[in-house]
């Protein structure tokens, strides 16, 4: 094969995850229509063979491994919903001394955070961060 | 210098011979892919000085689309458990019944005499709807490995099938 094209893009580009621009490459390529012309006639001859060709064992492995992601975004989302919740209920309003006949209204909305607070916050941020980590790398080997 | 023929006149020179192309390989969805292959040549809106570079890029569309086509028609065959074990669909059709055994025993002894690993792709590939990026991660490779390894294993069944006179034509 003399085109570089034949055996990567041209492949990838069934999928949709070449440039648009490859489709004028393909039209052109006389290598690349005999890659395509391979695959359509032979995934074609599958069609009425594709229930006993035993992928649903394989699909099935693949499947477990998926469901070993969806773990992994799973508790990663429950340590996302678990720092946010944190954030929602700390006890802000604790940390300030506000007398009993002040009037609500003029109270400044920006409170004081306490160290502990932020030492809370980051914690949950640091966990955050991991699991944002674990997330990416998932996506990346999708 | 020469000007390109307006899209609307060159797609009107050659729908006649993509729904014939299409008619061929896939009687009953023809039409609709017919019609998918126009919309992505109109959004595309190619510029071509000659008909014959517009046909050909119409019909390396049309393929692409077909070739996702039978891989979804695989995939819905695979996830529906024929009665009485793994047998290909006859469709009531014996000579169809017949040739399709035979492809399967010639499909199931190249995947057997291939390394695993080629075979998984391939089977992954054409009867799931598993992308290759998937198809790698899943193999725990790079995307060019099993990309590579899709390629041989096409081909050495295409080589196969071909020889027991088990593919269809490619007709234009
Ligand atoms: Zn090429």
């Amino acid at each position: 094969m003399s085109c570089e094209h034949a055996e990567s893009t041209t492949l990838l580009w069934l999928d949709g995850e070449a440039p648009e621009a490859h489709d004028l490459h393909v039209a052109a390529c006389a290598e690349c229509q005999e890659v395509i012309d391979g695959l359509e006639r032979v995934q074609h001859a599958l069609v009425p063979i594709a229930a006993a060709l035993g992928v649903a064992d394989v699909a099935a492995t693949v499947q477990v491994n998926n469901g070993f992601h969806f773990a992994r975004w799973g508790a990663a989302l429950a340590v996302a919903a678990s720092v946010l919740l944190a954030v929602r209920f700390m006890p802000l309003q604790a940390e300030v001394d506000v007398p009993a006949d002040t009037d609500l209204a003029s109270v400044q909305p920006l409170l004081p955070i306490s160290n502990s607070l932020y030492g809370d916050l980051d914690a949950g941020l640091e966990d955050l961060d991991v699991a944002l980590d674990s997330l990416a790398w998932d996506l990346n080997t999708l | 210098m020469p000007t390109s023929a307006p899209l609307g006149q060159h797609i009107e020179r050659n729908q006649h011979d993509l729904l014939v192309f299409l008619s061929r390989r896939a009687p009953r969805e023809a039409e609709e892919l017919a019609q998918e292959t126009w919309l992505r040549v109109a959004r595309a809106n190619p510029s071509f000085q000659d008909e014959s570079s517009f046909r050909a890029y119409a019909f390396t569309v049309a393929k692409r689309l077909l070739i996702d086509h039978y891989r979804r028609s695989a995939t819905r065959v695979s996830l529906v458990p024929l009665e009485g074990g793994r047998e290909p669909s006859s469709n009531s059709d014996p000579l169809g019944a017949a040739c399709a055994t035979q492809t399967l025993r010639v499909v199931q002894d190249v995947l057997d005499g291939l390394k695993p690993e080629l075979a998984e792709v391939f089977r992954l590939r054409t009867t799931t709807q598993m992308s290759f990026r998937a198809i790698a991660a899943h193999q725990a490779v790079g995307l060019n490995t099993a990309l590579g390894r899709m390629h041989q294993a096409t081909k050495a069944i295409q080589r196969a099938l071909n020889q027991q006179g088990l593919l269809p034509e490619v007709v234009q």
